[in-house]
């Protein structure tokens, strides 16, 4: 019973500890002199998993002494085998944000747009998140 | 057998994962932009990182310098993105420039 309650709780803490996490932030200028303005949203995202976070976790809740002791040491290899600077989570493609010119260019007909503002934020829930970036903006409609 | 098992899905967790710190998307003054969109010129320079010592430091400079060679008019539109790719002990920063030239 007193386990069940446990793994409840557990679960619970994951779902309502998800939370948004903002990065970095980039407003552009905003022309409102040559035409009407159409907003418009692009968003990309990608799984990210810190697995050295998630062994880190599993050694902790491990019932026996070994078990823990071989995911921490499952922990120490990938910390060290995933070094560098990191913005969230670290994700398995870094190409996921290639396309986000592209898709901008393709969001508006007349082609002229402003007021671009590029956001890059994560959702957490645990080790893992969705990376997000997204890029919101106007387009303009020429008159 | 268990302790393989464990040491195969560790080398495939390590295998290259990144992380994306910036991406930023710009527009110009558009009553420079033509509705026609040309090529997208892509610019990629990055910067090795060995235990925090690091080579080719002005890799943002040599991508900058690229922009303006390849864009003498300027450009339209730009979107600049800013990565790390993780290794051992070491890591890669990265700036990938994509722009349209006017």
């Amino acid at each position: 019973m007193p386990i069940k309650m446990k793994s409840i709780l557990g679960l619970s803490f994951l779902l309502v500890g998800g939370c948004s996490q903002l990065h970095h932030v980039h407003i552009g200028d905003i022309d409102q002199s040559q035409g009407s303005l159409t907003p418009f949203t692009i968003t990309v995202n990608e799984l990210g998993f810190d697995a050295a976070k998630a062994a880190e976790i599993g050694a902790g809740a491990a019932k026996s002494a070994s078990t823990s002791e071989d995911l921490e040491l499952v922990a120490f290899i990938l910390a060290i085998s995933n070094f560098g600077p990191k913005t969230g989570n670290p994700v398995y493609n870094d190409a996921y944000a290639d396309e986000v010119l592209s898709e901008v260019i393709k969001a508006c007909p007349s082609k002229k747009m402003t007021g671009l503002t590029s956001i890059r934020e994560a959702t957490n829930v645990g080790p893992v998140s969705g990376e997000v970036v997204r890029i919101k903006g106007f387009c303009i409609n020429l008159i | 057998m268990k302790k393989l098992f464990v040491l195969l899905n560790v080398v495939m967790l390590s295998a290259c994962t990144s992380s994306v710190h910036m991406s930023q998307v710009d527009v110009g003054n558009n009553a420079y932009n033509e509705n026609d969109i040309g090529k997208i010129i892509e610019i990629e320079k990055s910067q090795k990182n060995i235990l925090g010592f690091v080579y080719n430091t002005n890799y943002v400079d040599q991508a900058y310098k690229n922009l303006l060679r390849q864009c003498p008019n300027g450009t339209s539109m730009i979107n600049v993105e800013y990565l790390t790719n993780h290794g051992f002990l070491s890591w890669t920063d990265k700036i990938r420039i994509k722009a349209i030239c006017r």
